[in-house]
């Protein structure tokens, strides 16, 4: 099913049609499930989860329809948003925006554009020119949802030096993409 | 986090606290307070959906896997009620709340003396489609739509958005004590009056916190923010 299909499903969704509604969990349940899954690491609580996920694509769908972008973005980001809250109610870690919240210093940020501007580059590309290692734990928080005490973890460095790579990283991204 | 910095550091901060909402590393509450920023501050909204598009390509790791044959049934079941329990009336937020001021609305529309029968359905022979009027006054924002089943004689009365059929949505919010409302869904269409609550809001719903309905687009604010007038609101209590 191509993107305009599902978003045309999920413009239907946003005037109640149940039976598209149907269609559309048909087509893209498997993915979002795969999600679920991959971040609670457990099928039940996945299941619950995926319930979860539809019942706010039924209730947001009128939200997607009047903006824009793909719609298979913004159901995976609606099935990561719900385990990751899931999980991080589950398993508390420290909050850290009461407190000051700043970046290392000690490196100059890049400039970052203050206009939101087409990227030029896939992320792909921009990965690549990431350390191994920071690439790999970018990609590890995204896909399973770890937070940065379970990186440091599986990495061996400390908590502090995770939180650099990854902001890093984020920055060095944004560069590259803006470039 | 207070105010948008727009210093370059700012903006730095900002793309990082972004990246990490979207990346997911954020604690349970850092994730609220950066999506209670996205709600006030379009801009920094626009900062998250767009790391949400570019790291989206990782969604290509994700496999797919079938949920089990009840899976969405359940989903049906939460959104729309069981079969049997379609003729059972509410006992959800709309009866528990005094209905808000709904009745008065009521009372006031027939002391104006000006109902009117907006539109009633035609009888198919099998299943009886219940009789529908839309009960409507001037410069009201809301109209009641009566639906009226024959065969049980249950009379059952839903607010709805003025106007032309997809055209409005009536939006529930949650309104703090500070802070900007934060929205509670939008009211189907399919006129049962009935909305399920998110799960992550259902917590902020206890005595004495204050709802309110709002008119907005078709569909519900698109900013994330109540843009309409707000129709009726009203804080919970036990009966």
């Amino acid at each position: 099913m191509t993107s305009d299909e599902i978003a045309h499903l999920i413009s239907l969704v946003a005037i109640g049609d149940r039976k598209a509604f149907a269609v559309l969990y048909r087509e893209t349940s498997p993915k979002l499930l795969s999600i679920c899954l991959r971040i609670l690491r457990d099928r039940t609580d996945a299941e619950e989860a995926t319930q979860e996920v539809y019942v706010k694509i039924w209730q947001r769908a009128g939200v997607f329809a009047a903006g824009s972008g793909a719609p298979s973005s913004w159901l995976a980001a609606i099935a990561r948003n719900q385990a990751i809250d899931i999980m991080r109610a589950r398993k508390p870690i420290a909050d850290e925006l009461d407190s000051a919240y700043d970046l290392a210093d000690d490196d100059p940020s890049p400039e970052i554009q203050t206009v939101i501007k087409d990227e030029g580059r896939r992320i792909d590309t921009c990965m690549e020119e990431l350390e191994a290692d920071r690439a790999t734990a970018v990609k590890k928080a995204y896909v399973e949802g770890q937070s940065y005490q379970e990186l440091a973890d599986q990495f061996g460095v400390p908590l502090n030096t995770m939180r650099t790579w990854l902001r890093r990283s984020l920055l060095k991204l944004r560069e590259c993409m803006e470039r | 986090m207070t105010s948008p910095d727009q210093s370059k550091g700012g903006r730095s901060r900002d793309e990082v606290l972004a990246g990490e909402y979207v990346l997911g590393v954020l604690s349970f509450k850092d994730r609220r307070v950066v999506e209670e920023r996205m709600r006030r501050d379009r801009q920094f909204a626009a900062i998250v959906s767009r790391w949400e598009t570019n790291l989206s390509a990782f969604n290509d790791d994700y496999d797919v896997v079938s949920p089990g044959q009840e899976t969405f049934k359940q989903i049906e079941a939460r959104l729309f009620g069981e079969p049997e329990a379609v003729a059972v009336p509410s006992r959800g937020l709309w009866s528990s709340i005094v209905f808000w001021r709904c009745l008065a609305l009521v009372s006031l529309l027939i002391t104006a003396g000006a109902l009117t029968i907006a539109t009633v359905a035609v009888t198919p022979p099998q299943t009886p489609a219940p009789l529908v009027a839309e009960l409507t006054a001037a410069n009201s924002q809301v109209n009641l739509l009566a639906s009226y089943e024959r065969q049980s004689g249950r009379l059952r009365i839903v607010p709805v958005a003025i106007g032309k059929p997809q055209e409005k949505s009536l939006e529930l919010w949650l309104v703090p004590a500070t802070g900007t409302p934060r929205s509670l869904g939008v009211f189907p269409s399919d006129q049962t009056g009935e909305l399920v609550i998110p799960v992550d809001m259902r917590g902020n719903i206890g005595e004495g916190a204050s709802l309110a309905v709002s008119l907005e687009p078709f569909g519900g604010s698109p900013t994330g923010q109540a843009t309409g007038p707000i129709v009726a609101s009203g804080t919970t209590h036990r009966r």
